[in-house]
Formats: C-alpha cells, structure tokens, sequence
C-alpha cells in the first residue's frame, strides 16, 4: 500500500496540532481487514486515490498546517489541524466533497496536555460539541 | 527570569499598577478582561460574553485564554481557548467552577501549575466570602508562597498573620524584590 509521503512537505517541526478527527473512508473500504487489503488491490488503489484527493483538497482550503496521519486505521485516516478555524471549515465542506468524518473531534488541552474526545452533533442549523 | 517558578495574578480589582517588573520576573495570569496591553501567558473566564470580549481583545492575543469545560465546548474552535484542569481543591473549598470569581480560579490554576511564588495584584478580599475562600486555599496549599501585593499603607493587614505561606507586601517591596530576582 503506497499511502505514504503524500503530506505537505512544509510542516512546522514546532507546530502544535491541537484538532484531530478522523476521515472514514470510501464506502467500498470501510471496515477491511488489513489481510482483506492484501487480497484487495481495486479497493487499496481506491483508498489511496481517496487520499491523493484529501491532500490536494487540504492544500486547497486549509490556511494552516495540517498533517495526515500514515498509520493506518480500520476507521479511517486521521487528520491533526494545527488551526480550529480550519477543522471548522473542513467539517463545515464535508458536504461538498463527499466524504464523512467520524462525528467526534479530539483535542490536545495546551495546558494540560490532556487528549480528549468531544461528541459532535449535527442540527439542522449546524453542528453542536457536546 | 523566574518563569515557571513566579507568577503575578491579576485579581478582579482594577488597580494603576504598571506590571511590566512582573513580566520580567515570571508570567502573569489574568482574571478576565482586561484593558491594557499585559503580556499574560493565561487568562481566565467563566462568563460567555466576556470570554467573547477577550477572544477580540486585542491585548490577550498572545494569552491563552482557559475556561470551564462547559463553555470550552462551544468555543472549542478558537485556538487560542482552552479548559481549565481539574483542580483538587474543589471539593474542599465547596465551589461550583461555573460560577466562583475569576480571581480564584487564577488563583487555583497558578497553584495547579505548581508556580512556587504567586504575587496577587488587586485581589479583592474585602468581599469576605472571597476572603475566606483565599485563606482557605493557602491553608491547603502550604507549599505555595502567596504574597498579597498592594499600594504602601501604613496599617498593617493581620488577615493572613496564622499562615505561614501568605505575606503581605506593598508594591515598592515588590519591585525591590523583582529587580533582585530579575538578571
């Protein structure tokens, strides 16, 4: 699986990502094994062109930095944001580029150090944090 | 430079201090808003519409503003907003975090960040509950040097006389104090 050095090249070694969410996957590559992958090379050329169009949408709307985690998850790729008002803008956007977060977002307390998971609820006149 | 072992907490009690010897000695920590140019590594609300003010006050742009969880929660985007720790003294103190003074939350944080030294600047402690609340923290915290900062007054303050961690100095000891401890 060729997911790798596909990450903006220009990260900060400095920078604080506090925001991290997890993007699920295409339809087709939900919840495979890593054994199903190996059998699979349709559906990992299909995860990594999902990823090629991550990168190149993140480049596109996000201001800050932002770093797409190569480890691969079962959920899904895990995206670290450096800025909230960006990782309000790429879940506000999901829509438009057809693809799906898991509706929780992390967050890494500056102080405290502390990682915690917060629920994010859609309304219909937005989103809630709960 | 004493950071990380000094720190200067501004109470609710608008005081004309020029904190600049206290910047140099170790980091500030603000209660609430604030209207003049400090540079405070934390500040701290649980009020909305001030946590509103300091996210555009233009003073607090380098300060990292902490809150209570509840209201983290939906100001969670703002990088610069973050929650408060869970402070062991709570439940011995009998305070609700949503709704007790700024002052005392600074107060409970520069303890939590284990700051051996907290110099309070405009600390209102003739409100007698905040008094009391004060007194009780420094009798809690034994190993946390608390100096109560303010204008040079002839009349002695004997509030804080049973404990041995609270003193009481008035601001020109207080620069003294910072131009020996400052390089």
């Amino acid at each position: 699986m060729n997911l790798k050095n596909m990450q903006k090249n220009t990260q900060n070694k400095d920078t604080f990502f506090k925001y991290i969410v997890t993007l699920k996957w295409p339809q087709v590559a939900r919840n495979r094994s890593v054994e199903t992958l190996q059998e699979r090379p349709d559906i990992v050329q299909e995860m990594n062109h999902f990823r090629e169009k991550l990168e190149r949408v993140c480049k596109l709307i996000l201001k800050k930095e932002y770093k797409i985690e190569d480890k691969f998850h079962i959920s899904g790729m895990k995206i670290q944001f450096e800025s909230g008002q960006d990782l309000y803008e790429f879940i506000v956007r999901q829509p438009e580029f057809e693809w799906e977060i898991l509706p929780k977002i992390s967050t890494v307390n500056s102080l405290t150090g502390e990682y915690k998971t917060f629920d994010l609820v859609y309304q219909p006149t937005g989103f809630n944090i709960i | 430079m004493k950071k990380y072992t000094h720190i200067t907490l501004v109470g609710n009690v608008s005081i004309d201090y020029d904190y600049k010897g206290c910047d140099k000695l170790g980091d500030i920590v603000v209660s609430g808003d604030i209207s003049m140019p400090l540079n405070a590594k934390f500040s701290i609300t649980n009020s909305e519409p001030e946590l509103q003010r300091m996210i555009n006050n233009i003073n607090l742009k380098n300060s990292t503003i902490l809150t209570p969880l509840t209201l983290y929660k939906k100001y969670l985007f703002f990088n610069n907003v973050d929650y408060l720790p869970s402070f062991p003294d709570l439940q011995k103190l009998h305070i609700d975090i949503d709704r007790c003074s700024t002052q005392l939350l600074s107060l409970l944080c520069s303890i939590w960040c284990e700051y051996d030294k907290v110099f309070l600047f405009g600390y209102n402690i003739e409100d007698l509950n905040e008094r009391e609340l004060l007194i009780r923290t420094a009798a809690n915290n034994p190993h946390v040097q608390i100096y109560y900062c303010r204008k040079p007054n002839a009349n002695k303050i004997k509030l804080f006389d049973h404990l041995s961690n609270v003193s009481v100095m008035d601001f020109n000891e207080f620069k003294k104090y910072a131009e020996e401890h400052t390089e």
